[in-house]
């Protein structure tokens, strides 16, 4: 599908990298070295499991858990948008990623909240998150993920031969909004 | 002469291409382009070979190499057959260069040209230079160690050089020519015959050419002795001599009689007045190109074929025509035209062509040579013209048209091409430092500058101080940068008081910056003068104070005399040098008109004053923030009303309790007095009174008297407690008030008038129209209802589009229109309404409207309806509304980018809006846009739909009822409602929700709804049952979820959970669509997806900001940067199509970008606009090697560039294809 390619962010203000930084990270797609030898970098993230996958998140990211919330059921949605939940004056989505990443349910979830004010989403998770310590591999070619999360991963990682993936919430979103909207009824 | 290497004793092709490889790079330094690329075409056909089976030359191939050397100094030498060889050399078959017939020819045509042009050229320079430089380093000398004699002689040499440059870019073509020709004469020597006594001399003339600069009449004798000097070898007649003398004195001496007060003008001879450099550039070019023509002029006295003569000559006039008439000579190029019809005169009668006439026309180049070296003078040009009326030419200048000429010869208008620098006013009025904003100023751009204003005047002030302190050249590259970026901001805006000051100040800067030299104490005060002022105009402009900088008007003043200053003699070394006595009198000048200036100041302010009220600029989340919490106090204000509406109920109760309980009482006391009465149970005392003779109070009656008192009492008090409640429902309803109207006014703060982006919409209209050839008007109305902004905001999109639509496919071409009987021009509008609190814009076009059968036509192709099918023309009208429906076969520049009505129509969807179509066919079509405005609070039903309890606001509702079992009916399947005379389809609320139905069999009563779609139609809807009716705010799902189809949000309740608000009409209009007869899409296009996509990088927000406005509205998915790293970076992430980029900006610039990108595989064909204010060739020429494309000066022409972004744009698609 040709709509969800990926669209370059705005540029940040604050952050200007340093002239020989920018051009060194400037290649020729032709360029056969960058698929050859992947990229390694050791960061911080935070990690979360729904099923049998990892999932990693920016570790600076803001985000609690919110079990005692009352999520609010929406008729007609999609079945991945379990309802909305009031935390603190905020209307947040509850997604279930179970559903959406098609894993089977535990009875022992937990609702996780990331990030603060409008950003806010809520997911229904397995275990507690924890912080991840490991070498982020940016290459090609990935592991066969569901469709969804092929939009939605940057990078990934591998620790105690479990992969962690790095998603970002935007292009996530960006691909659900997408369903939500054409849906309808 | 110098020796060449060999290149029949190096064997190898690698060293052949290593020789002319430095040939081209030589060629390329010295401007022969033609050369470098004939160089460049042989090193890639022998590296082809070398790389191939057979990598051994032929010996023809080989020998022919081996001239190579030779026939470059041949060709250097300026022999046209040298060129020739050149270009055969060039389709040698062993080379085997690949290269159709016609580049071939351009190539010939190029070596052609330049040397031509390098002839034309009063002197050797290029050709001894080059032939220095150009020539390889004998492989015997470049091991040999320099001596002092020959390291001074290459000092001498490069001293000689600079001298020769600085006099040609002063005029001073007599030193010029002196230089050049003891460089030529001293590169002519071998090395081993410099003699002690020619250094000596050499060593003299340097000092006589630096007194030259002084007084030219005396050093003039002394360099032409050293000119004559035997060891230098000059070979020059005495008639040479007494023309270099001439041109070494007269210049310099006519500028001293004629304008006594300038005598520091360096300028020899040239102007008395400032003349920009770019003008001059233009002049040397006009000098040369009559050389030209003088040298076919010397050739036809040699030869016989004078027709043949005659006819290139008319040639070279009609091309010096064209050339005067660029560079602003309307006059001279009214003299070549007359000269060129007497030439043809000439062609038509060889036969009496004398050598008289050659003569004439001989002395005529003279005369416009003269005239072009001192063409501002009063009597310029007057020569010409006496010349031109001699009675020996065929056809002389007639009195009259003598006259015409006369005065057009004398002005000469530097404006016709905008590579010409406009001419520096003398005097600061008023005008020029007017703050005045247009009428017509685009809001967005303005806000843009005065954001960027206060920060950029500070920036100035600090580098102009650093300046004070001493500091550095960086300094001065700062300001000149800001000043740059103003100076265009201001122009983009209209705010001509700043861009006047700024261009000043940059041309001073620039000045400073080339000379690579500090200003001195002088100007840096008038700099700083200038940096205040501009502080004070950006705190005028802002608001923080209340008048415009005084004393603007002299500041300006003070600029335009050192910028002026500037102009006439370059930066003076001395402190002394300050324009102080011009100065002087100017201010004295300023003092006479000092009231009415004062005056005109305080109009400027007061007029000012009324546009520029106060204003803070607030980040919109701070907004959105007090809305939120506005919106938090009012759901607050409800659950206290809520629980004060509780308690008055429970007072209520208790009154009617403590009614029963006085009740009670009161029986309880009349029970005690009948007893009282008639039984006398109570007490048995024997007394002598009779009970009528005395109360006797028992205990029972006491207690029981207590018992009513009691019971009043607590009515009482219940009451009070009533009436106090009643007065905090007052307070409460008062605080609700007010925190309505505090929302209110924050939603307030949103709110621009739809005026704001009326120019946007014409300039668009206007450029469709242009574009399509069409002609049509605009005519708004109700613009000037205040909308939400981001409302407004996002309806712009749709609205181009729909605009665009109406020009491209709505309006006929102009013939039709008559044919059609209807006005050529056509007519478009949008008009702006209110309707509840929905945004309705109907955007009516009288054009062809909607081809029915070509819908339909369509429709059956794609395989949606059958194609005998009967479809209404309701049905046809949704049919465009789908994806990737058109009727259109051919993509257009304007609507055609797959942007069509469907994707209009998904942006309204997915802004929560509809969109209806109305069309007459040849009447024109009604586009019908409703969007709906931000609601954050509402009244609102809870109602109940199974287990879901949801919120059901005003939105398209009409009426609620209780309806009883009876008002129902059934027609086949459908359940109707029959109410007074009017019958309406039945739905229920579970069924729109796709809920289980939850409603007891038979109910006597059901709470129905009557909700009006968006296409008038009314259906009832039946509810499980009504819970409560409440004020709510509606908020929405948060970033990530911006819109759930039925849904307009969510409420938070009293109780803390959370409701959905149900969008019923849309619910009804979904489940409509999915009972339809038609596919559904499957893929939605996003708006955008299919745009070209074009790159801005611009380090000027304001320039950034109109570009970005111009393209977007033109139809192109715009990106942006602010200078070429952040350009880079963008660019690992995505190809645009096209990219424009400024010269100048920091940490990369335009030429360094655009080379950078050159070498990237994925975008080396990248098309590239470079648009900057930045005018010459020079810089042109920059660009032009480093890959751009087109290369557009400021101020962009919107047209004109559109025209260039579509024509690059369709190049590549040929390409590709």
């Amino acid at each position: 599908m040709e709509i969800n390619r990926f669209e370059p962010s705005k540029p940040d203000n604050a952050v200007k990298p340093l002239p020989t930084h920018a051009l060194d990270s400037f290649q020729a797609t032709e360029d056969p070295k960058v698929i050859a030898t992947p990229d390694t970098d050791i960061e911080t993230a935070l990690g979360f499991r729904v099923g049998t996958l990892g999932l990693l998140l920016d570790a600076s990211i803001y985000c609690e858990i919110v079990d005692q919330a009352k999520v609010s059921l929406l008729p007609n949605v999609q079945p991945w948008l379990s309802g909305v939940l009031n935390l603190r004056g905020n209307i947040v989505p509850v997604v279930d990623l179970h559903i959406l990443l098609k894993q089977d349910k535990s009875t022992a979830r937990h609702l996780f909240a990331v990030d603060r004010g409008k950003k806010t989403v809520a997911f229904w998770i397995d275990g507690y998150p924890q912080m991840l310590n490991t070498a982020l591999l940016y290459a090609t070619p990935q592991p066969v993920l569901p469709d969804v999360l092929t939009q939605a991963t940057t990078k990934y990682r591998i620790q105690d031969e479990q992969i962690w993936l790095n998603i970002s919430l935007d292009k996530l979103f960006k691909s659900l909004t997408h369903y939500t909207v054409q849906a309808g009824v | 002469m110098t020796q060449y290497i060999d290149i029949a004793e190096t064997t190898s092709t690698e060293d052949s291409i290593a020789i002319i490889d430095q040939f081209a790079n030589q060629a390329a330094e010295a401007g022969y382009y033609g050369l470098q690329d004939a160089c460049l075409l042989i090193i890639e056909a022998l590296n082809e070979r070398l790389q191939s089976e057979s990598p051994d030359l032929t010996a023809d191939l080989k020998r022919t190499l081996q001239n190579f050397p030779s026939l470059v100094d041949a060709y250097l030498q300026k022999l046209p057959a040298a060129a020739e060889s050149i270009a055969t050399l060039l389709s040698h078959p062993d080379l085997n260069i690949p290269l159709v017939e016609d580049e071939f020819l351009m190539i010939a045509q190029a070596l052609t040209d330049d040397i031509a042009v390098a002839d034309a050229s009063d002197n050797n320079k290029l050709v001894s230079d080059d032939n220095a430089q150009m020539l390889p380093e004998p492989v015997g000398t470049t091991t040999e160690i320099l001596t002092p004699d020959t390291q001074t002689l290459a000092n001498h040499l490069g001293t000689l050089e600079h001298c020769a440059d600085h006099a040609a870019a002063n005029g001073q073509y007599g030193l010029q020519d002196v230089c050049l020709l003891v460089i030529d004469a001293l590169n002519e020597r071998a090395l081993d015959t410099i003699t002690p006594e020619l250094l000596a001399q050499l060593d003299n003339l340097l000092t006589l050419i630096a007194a030259h600069e002084r007084e030219p009449q005396n050093a003039t004798e002394g360099i032409l002795d050293v000119i004559r000097h035997p060891e230098l070898n000059v070979s020059l007649t005495e008639d040479e001599l007494t023309m270099l003398q001439s041109l070494l004195t007269e210049g310099s001496g006519a500028s001293q009689d004629e304008v006594p007060k300038q005598n520091e003008n360096h300028e020899t001879g040239l102007v008395s007045q400032p003349v920009p450099p770019a003008t001059l550039e233009l002049v040397e070019l006009l000098v040369m190109e009559a050389q030209l023509i003088d040298k076919l002029l010397t050739e036809i006295s040699s030869d016989n074929a004078l027709a043949d003569h005659l006819e290139r000559l008319t040639d070279e006039l009609e091309r010096y025509t064209n050339a005067s008439n660029i560079a602003g000579f309307s006059g001279l190029a009214q003299i070549c035209k007359h000269v060129q019809a007497n030439v043809n005169h000439f062609y038509q009668d060889t036969v009496h062509f004398t050598d008289n006439h050659r003569q004439l026309l001989h002395d005529w180049l003279d005369s416009v040579k003269s005239y072009l070296a001192d063409f501002s003078e009063d009597d310029a040009g007057l020569a010409l013209i006496a010349q031109l009326s001699d009675a020996q030419w065929p056809l002389p200048l007639t009195p009259e048209s003598a006259l015409g000429i006369l005065s057009q010869i004398r002005t000469i208008n530097l404006s016709t091409d905008n590579t010409v620098s406009h001419k520096r006013e003398q005097f600061a009025t008023e005008e020029d430092v007017s703050l005045i904003l247009p009428n017509d100023v685009n809001q967005e751009l303005l806000d843009i500058l005065l954001q960027e204003l206060p920060a950029y005047t500070q920036e100035f002030s600090e580098a102009i101080h650093n300046l004070q302190q001493g500091g550095s050249t960086e300094d001065i590259d700062i300001a000149q940068r800001i000043a740059h970026t103003l100076k265009g901001s201001a122009n983009t805006v209209g705010i001509s008081g700043i861009a006047e000051l700024t261009h000043n100040l940059e041309d001073i800067l620039e000045a400073c910056a080339k000379a690579n030299r500090l200003p001195s104490k002088a100007l840096v005060s008038v700099l700083i003068d200038a940096a205040d002022c501009l502080e004070g105009m950006s705190d005028f402009l802002i608001g923080h104070s209340n008048e415009p900088p005084a004393g603007a008007c002299q500041v300006l003043q003070e600029v335009l005399d050192w910028a002026n200053l500037i102009d006439q003699h370059g930066l003076q070394d001395s402190e002394d040098t300050t324009p102080s006595v011009q100065k002087y009198d100017l201010i004295d000048n300023l003092a006479n008109t000092g009231s009415t200036t004062d005056s005109d100041a305080e109009s400027t302010s007061t007029t000012t004053q009324g546009q520029q009220t106060t204003a803070i600029r607030v980040p919109s989340e701070q907004i959105d923030a007090l809305l939120r919490m506005s919106g938090e106090s009012l759901i607050l204000n409800s659950q206290a009303n809520e629980r004060l509406r509780r308690i008055k109920t429970q007072l209520q109760a208790m009154d009617t309790q403590f009614k029963t309980l006085q009740r009670l009482s009161d029986e309880l006391e009349q029970l005690i007095d009948i007893k009282d009465l008639t039984g006398q149970t109570l007490n048995n005392s024997a007394q002598d009174f009779d009970s009528l003779e005395m109360d006797q109070y028992n205990e029972l009656y006491t207690t029981s008297r207590r018992l009513i008192e009691a019971a009043f009492d607590a009515r009482e008090m219940n009451l009070d407690a009533r009436n106090e409640l009643e007065q905090m429902g007052e307070v409460l309803e008062y605080q609700q008030r007010l925190v309505i109207d505090t929302q209110g006014a924050i939603m307030q703060t949103r709110l621009v008038p739809v005026a704001s982006i009326a120019s946007r919409l014409q300039r668009t209209l206007r450029q469709t129209c242009r574009l399509t050839g069409k002609n049509s008007t605009l005519t708004l109305s109700g613009e000037h209802l205040m909308i939400d902004s981001d409302v407004l905001n996002s309806m712009i999109d749709p609205l181009m589009h729909i605009l665009r639509n109406a020009v491209d496919h709505g309006l006929e071409s102009e013939a039709e229109r008559l044919a059609a009987g209807k006005q050529p021009v056509g007519n478009i509008t949008l008009e702006f309404d209110r309707e509840g609190n929905n945004i309705l814009v109907r955007c009516r076009d009288d054009g062809r409207g909607l081809d029915f059968d070509a819908i339909r036509q369509t429709a059956a192709t794609r395989g949606v309806i059958q194609a005998d099918q009967v479809v209404s023309e309701e049905e046809l009208k949704r049919f465009i509304l789908r994806p990737n429906f058109s009727t259109r076969t051919e993509s257009t520049q304007t609507s055609g980018r797959g942007v069509g009505m469907n994707a209009v129509h998904f942006q309204v969807l997915s802004l929560g809006g509809t969109l209806t179509l109305h069309s007459k066919p040849g009447h024109g079509l009604t586009v019908e846009l409703r969007l709906p405005l931000p609601i954050s609070r509402s009244h609102a039903l809870l109602a109940m739909a199974g287990p879901y309890r949801v919120a059901i606001t005003s939105k398209g509702l009409k009426q609620i009822l209780y309806a009883v079992a009876d008002d129902f009916f059934t027609v086949g399947d459908e359940q109707m409602l029959r109410l007074d005379d009017a019958v309406y389809p039945v739905t229920t609320l579970n069924k729109l929700l796709r809920v289980a139905e939850n409603r007891k069999k038979n109910q006597r009563h059901s709470a129905v709804l009557l909700v009006q779609q968006q296409d008038e139609k009314i259906s009832a809807i039946v509810l499980d049952g009504i819970v409560d009716s409440l004020d709510i705010v509606i908020k929405d799902f948060g970033q990530y979820i911006k819109k759930i189809p039925g849904y307009i949000g969510a409420a938070i309740l009293g109780d803390g959970a959370v409701a959905p608000v149900l969008d019923v009409p849309e619910l009804l209009r979904l489940s409509a669509e999915a009972r339809g007869t038609y596919v559904e899409p499957i893929e939605m296009i996003e708006p955008g997806a299919l745009l070209p996509k074009v790159l801005v990088v611009d380090d000027s927000l304001s320039q950034r900001r109109s570009l970005e406005q111009l393209l977007s509205d033109a139809g192109f998915a715009v990106y942006i940067a602010r200078d070429g790293i952040e350009a880079i970076e963008l660019l690992t992430d995505f190809t645009p199509d096209i990219m424009l980029t400024d010269l100048e900006m920091p940490r990369m610039n335009g030429i360094e970008l655009t080379a950078h990108v050159r070498t990237q595989t994925r975008l080396k064909d990248l098309p590239i606009i470079m648009i900057t204010s930045r005018t010459t060739q020079k810089h042109h020429k920059m660009a032009e090697d480093a890959g751009v494309d087109f290369y557009i000066a400021k101020p962009v022409r919107e047209d004109d560039l559109l025209t260039k972004i579509q024509h690059l744009l369709e190049n590549t698609v040929a390409q590709i294809e």
